[in-house]
This record gives C-alpha cells, sequence and structure tokens, in this order.
C-alpha cells in the first residue's frame, strides 16, 4: 500500500513537471501582462510542491501498519470491463450503434451476474433496443450507423 | 417589482404544462438516484445533460435541479431502509435511520425525514426568493478582483473540508487548474496542451470529466467485489409522525434548517458538509448523546432537514454571483452556460423567467417529493429491489450514449474512460474529486479574472489588498489555509472534532 502511495506522488510529480515546462513553453508572462502559461505554470508548481509534500509525509510514515488497498479485488472482472468498454469505443463508429452496444451488454451481463445465456441474449436486446427508443426516436439524438447499416 | 410579484410571475413559469412536467420528471428522476446507491446527482446531471439540448432553458434547468433535491429526499430512504447512503448527503441518517426500522419504526423514520425535509427546503427557498434579488444587486458592484477572491475562497473552503489531507484536496484542486486550462485561451487566443489534437482545442468537456469521475468510477469499484444489499424486511407502516416524534424533533429539524441554509451558501459548503455539522451539533445540544446511534429521531431529523436547506441555499451563489459552491452547482453553471445563459447579477435582469421559474417550481417540487417519497414508498422499495447486475449495465450504457451525445464525438466517449480510470485511482487513493472539479469548472473564470485585475492594476497585487470584499475574501482563504497547521502542533487536524462528534 505504502508503494502505491508513493507512485501516485512520483506520477502526480512527473505530471506537473511536464506540465510546468509545457506552461513555460507557452510564454508564463509577468504581472503586467499574464501569458497565455501564466495560471497553467503555477498550478503546476502548487501541484509539484504539494506532491513532494506528500512524498515526505508518506516516507515519514513508511513504518506505519500497512492496511489492504488491493485486497479481495477481482482483477480480472476489472480488466474485462475496462478492455470491453474502450473496445467499444474503438468499434462504436465502424460496428454501428446497435450491434455495438448488443455485444458490450452481452459482456457486461455476463460478466457481473452469471445469468443463463438466453437470459442474457434476452437482457442485451431488451436494453439495446430501449435504449435505442428512448435516445433516438424519443431523443432524436444522433448514434452511429455502422456497416451493418443499423 | 417586489420579490412576491416576482414569485408570482414565476410561479406563472413553473406552472405552465411543460415546466411543471419537467420539474416532476427531474424529482422522480432525482428521487430514484437518491434512491439507487452508486450514482449520486451529480452523475446523474451530467447523463441527463444531453437530453436537455431539446428543450428550453428554463425547462432544463427545472428539471436539473429537480434532480439535485430530488436526490436529497431520496437518500434518506435506503439510508434508512438498506444502511446504506442512497448519495453522500444521507451518510449520517444510516447512523439513527437504520437503527430506527431494526426497531420496527421505519415509516416514522422516513416521515420525519421527509416532512423535515419539506420544512428546511421550504424555508431554504423562502431564504432564495428574499436573499437573492439584494445579493444580486450588491454582487452588480464586483470587479474581477471580488470575483477572483470569491472564488479562491470557495476552492479552499473545498479543500478546507475534503474528507481526506488538506494536502492531498489541494493537489486535485490545482490538477483541476491544469485540466481546466486545457484548449484556447480567452484572453490571448493561444491553444493550451492541446498536443496536437483536434478535440482538445476546445478543451475537455465537463460531462465527461463528471460522468468519468462520479459514474464510471463507481462502477470500476463496484465491479472489483461482490456487493450485497440486504433491505430490512419490517414492513413500512405509519409513515406520519406522531405528536411525540414531532416534539421530539422539532429542534432537531429548526436547527438542521438554520444551519444547513447558512452552510449551502457558503463558499465550498453545501448538503454534504451540512448533514455531518447538523448531526454533531444535535449530538451536541442533546441531552442523551450517548443514545445518538441507537435510533434516535433527532438523528434523522436533523442531517435531512440541513441537507435539504443546504440544496436550496446553494442556488444563492449560482444564481446571484455567477459562483458556484459545491460540485452539484458547478454542473447547473455548465448545464445553464450551454444553453446559452450566463448566470450572476445580470440573470434576475436579463433572464428573470430563469431565476423566478425555476425558484417557483423548487416550490411546487417540494410539495411534489413529499408525494413521491411518502405515500409511493412502496414503489421505492421495489426499486432497491432490482439486483444490481442488471442496474450496472444500464448505468455504464447511459454514460456512454451521454458522453457521445454531447459532440457527436468518440473522443468524448475517450476521454470519459480516461476520467473514469483516474477517478477509480483517485477513490482508492482518496484523492478527493469535488475539489478537482470545482477548480476544473472555476479555473478558466478564475483566470480571466485574475488577469483582468493584474492588467487594470498595471501588474500589481495591491488590488486585491485595497478593495475590502476581495481582500476579506482572501484574507479568510489564507486563514484557513494555515489553520490545519494548528492542530498539527496539538496533533490532530481540525475535521477530527467533527468526525469524533459524529462518532
Amino acid at each position: 500500500m505504502k508503494k502505491t502511495y508513493l507512485f501516485a506522488n512520483l506520477f502526480w510529480l512527473a505530471l506537473a513537471g511536464f506540465a510546468a515546462v509545457e506552461a513555460w513553453r507557452l510564454k508564463v508572462g509577468g504581472l503586467h501582462t499574464p501569458g497565455p502559461g501564466f495560471l497553467p505554470f503555477y498550478a503546476a508548481i502548487l501541484m509539484g510542491g504539494l506532491s513532494l509534500v506528500s512524498l515526505a509525509q508518506d516516507f515519514r510514515q513508511m513504518s506505519g501498519p500497512a492496511s489492504e488497498l488491493w485486497g479481495g479485488v477481482r482483477w480480472g472482472r476489472w480488466a474485462v470491463m475496462v478492455a470491453a468498454l474502450f473496445i467499444y469505443v474503438a468499434v462504436l463508429e465502424w460496428l454501428g450503434f446497435m450491434a455495438a452496444t448488443f455485444l458490450l451488454m452481452l459482456v457486461l451481463f455476463r460478466l457481473l451476474e452469471p445469468y443463463r445465456w438466453t437470459t442474457v441474449l434476452l437482457f442485451s436486446l431488451f436494453t439495446m433496443a430501449s435504449a435505442y427508443v428512448f435516445f433516438v426516436v424519443l431523443l432524436d439524438s444522433r448514434l452511429p450507423i455502422g456497416v451493418l447499416g443499423f | 417589482m417586489d420579490a412576491m410579484s416576482q414569485l408570482l410571475t414565476g410561479f406563472a413559469v413553473a406552472l405552465e404544462p411543460m415546466n411543471l412536467f419537467f420539474c416532476f420528471l427531474g424529482c422522480l428522476i432525482g428521487t430514484l438516484v437518491g434512491v439507487l446507491p452508486g450514482l449520486g446527482p451529480t452523475a446523474a446531471m451530467s447523463l441527463l445533460l444531453p437530453a436537455t439540448y431539446h428543450i428550453t432553458p428554463v425547462s432544463a434547468i427545472i428539471m436539473l435541479a429537480g434532480i439535485f433535491y430530488g436526490a436529497m429526499y431520496g437518500g434518506s430512504t435506503t439510508s434508512i431502509l438498506v444502511n446504506i447512503p442512497g448519495e453522500a448527503a444521507s451518510v449520517v441518517t444510516c447512523l439513527d435511520g437504520y437503527q430506527m426500522a431494526r426497531q420496527g419504526k421505519a415509516g416514522r423514520a422516513l416521515g420525519i425525514s421527509a416532512f423535515g425535509s419539506f420544512i428546511a427546503g421550504t424555508f431554504g427557498l423562502l431564504g432564495l426568493t428574499f436573499m437573492g434579488p439584494p445579493l444580486a444587486r450588491a454582487a452588480l458592484k464586483f470587479g474581477p478582483p471580488e470575483y477572483f477572491s470569491l472564488m479562491v475562497l470557495g476552492m479552499v473552503v473545498l479543500t478546507f473540508l475534503s474528507s481526506s489531507s488538506m494536502i492531498k484536496a489541494l493537489m486535485m484542486a490545482a490538477f483541476g487548474l491544469l485540466v481546466g486550462s486545457i484548449g484556447t485561451d480567452t484572453v490571448t487566443g493561444t491553444t493550451r496542451f492541446s498536443f496536437g489534437i483536434t478535440d482538445l482545442m476546445d478543451g475537455v468537456g465537463l460531462v465527461p470529466v463528471v460522468m468519468g469521475l462520479f459514474g464510471i468510477s463507481e462502477m470500476l469499484l463496484n465491479i472489483e467485489t461482490k456487493i450485497d444489499r440486504d433491505i430490512f424486511k419490517t414492513p413500512v407502516k405509519g409513515l406520519l409522525p406522531t405528536w411525540a416524534d414531532w416534539m421530539q424533533a422539532k429542534w432537531a429539524i429548526a436547527r438542521g434548517t438554520v444551519l444547513g441554509f447558512f452552510l449551502g451558501i457558503l463558499p465550498g459548503g453545501g448538503a454534504v458538509l451540512s448533514s455531518f455539522v447538523a448531526y454533531a451539533v444535535e449530538k451536541r445540544c442533546s441531552k442523551y448523546p450517548e443514545k445518538f446511534g441507537t435510533g434516535m429521531i433527532e438523528g434523522v431529523a436533523a442531517p435531512e432537514a440541513a441537507n435539504n436547506s443546504a440544496a436550496q441555499g446553494s442556488f444563492i451563489p449560482l444564481l446571484t454571483l455567477g459562483i458556484p459552491s459545491n460540485v452539484v452547482m458547478a454542473m447547473l453553471l455548465g448545464a445553464l452556460i450551454i444553453h446559452g445563459v450566463t448566470p450572476g447579477p445580470l440573470l434576475l435582469t436579463q433572464h428573470p423567467e430563469i431565476f423566478w421559474g425555476v425558484t417557483a417550481s423548487m416550490y411546487l417540487g417540494n410539495v411534489m417529493l413529499v408525494i413521491l417519497n411518502l405515500p409511493l414508498i412502496g414503489l421505492w422499495v421495489q426499486v432497491l429491489k432490482v439486483p444490481y447486475p442488471i442496474l450496472m449495465p444500464l448505468i455504464i450504457l447511459f454514460c456512454l450514449i451521454g458522453s457521445y451525445t454531447i459532440n457527436n464525438s468518440v473522443m468524448d466517449v475517450v476521454f470519459m474512460l480516461i476520467f473514469g480510470l483516474v477517478g477509480y485511482g483517485m477513490k482508492k487513493l482518496k484523492y478527493d474529486a469535488p475539489p478537482f472539479i470545482l477548480a476544473f469548472v472555476l479555473g478558466p473564470m478564475m483566470e480571466y479574472s485574475l488577469k483582468q485585475s493584474l492588467i487594470y492594476s498595471k501588474g500589481s497585487f495591491m488590488i486585491f489588498l485595497t478593495r475590502p470584499i476581495a481582500a476579506t475574501g482572501l484574507a479568510a482563504a489564507l486563514i484557513l489555509l494555515l489553520l490545519p497547521l494548528v492542530p498539527m502542533i496539538r496533533g490532530r487536524r481540525p475535521g477530527a472534532t467533527l468526525e469524533s462528534d459524529i462518532g
């Protein structure tokens, strides 16, 4: 757990450093003529400074009791869900809203509870159709039509 | 025209069939969101924001506001019956509400919660009706230095009240300022942090960020463990509090109402903070503090009154100054801007139908919510029985479609998923999201005010110290920033006082 906090602070420190360099490139300017990098630069400096303080606090508390941060996490389910969401976004415009949504719902319903496949199929079809009616028919939203033509 | 006649004009707007429908819809969705754990009013508002593009601004704000104060009512149902807060402002209601349910007094707990909420909500609305216009008139004299200092104060208060470390909260505020500065600089026209990505030239949208941080991250947290929700099996009956209940809870409701209202107006305050403070105050005022947590009706009445009063009170800084006092108000600010309405002192003169229409709709909404939450309690108990594995894919799908339909852009969905992962990490490592969101929303306005002030004063920071309101705001912010150092010397954080009072 302690390592996780250390890595988190190092991540914020690196992000602050990167933002400060980018803001400097944009031109920080002075008090008379603040440039486009003015606020981002000082925000990055503040963030970097605070992450250093936090890092120092973490080092000081290294001897404290470690508590479980990731204990009991079902990483398999978590990873499948994240992957399914990113794949959905990747194929949404190519496959179309209806087909992509149907497939995503199949994965999510099956992932969350071991329902029978017929139940999962019905849930997915119903969800996809309801979302289509609500967003496209009632709210007139434009959702992607893919290679399948729907 | 005086406030009363303006309010009557507002009722004419609110009672138009479409506005009445959207008020009801907002209250219904708000109650639903409040009842269902895992999806708060902020995420629900961001989900439904794209759906409001087809309706008038006044209808849109009436509905979105209804979701917010509706969630305050609904949240108590889950706290009392399931011992899981439906949303953050109902966390402390669990302590005594669930104990009352276990003792067969679920109906009385729900009843006092709904009536207390109604009384407090109405008081908050009276405050908005009569304090809003004079405050807006006073705010007309505010210049960029005053706005800058008030926004700084709002952010500092929110970080000070953060549930985790103040250093982490300040880090998140700085991160919010950085993300808020992505896109085109309004003063110089320079594109910042876009890295050649066209979709970043207009900045990152509020809706994908909020949906990611509050919606997707919650789903990612929920999937990693199995969720068990046991609804208390006692039949819900006797929803009308007895005379003895009223006598026991009357001062709790009164104190919760007044406290909640002023904490709602406070920059950085809001419903969550007010419910905690009201519970702590009630425990201190009680002759039997040791009985709190065992099913005391005051322990339900005070926080529920406070969070509803605060919900109405928090509209005052948004509608009169254009400064959101908390994350939900930041979301409403975004909604107003998307609909082409700039909240602030001129809202009352330029769009009186929005200010008064929304205010009047909230009076109506409060009545609707009592009806929705008491006679229809059986319906919400049934909703609680819907299995989470069925609800979760629906919430995710709403997030995906909601973020896509803002600009019909897949990049917005990608941003939402990225912020979902960031939000997951933030929740795991105890970094608070509200300071990030408030800074993200206020950042561009704050930067504009800061630059205007500096250009106007020819580069002198003294402009912030020579103007009384600006100087007071910055001084208060500085005191709050330095305050944690005092208890650090004594070996405890100031927040510990409140926490120990509740526990």
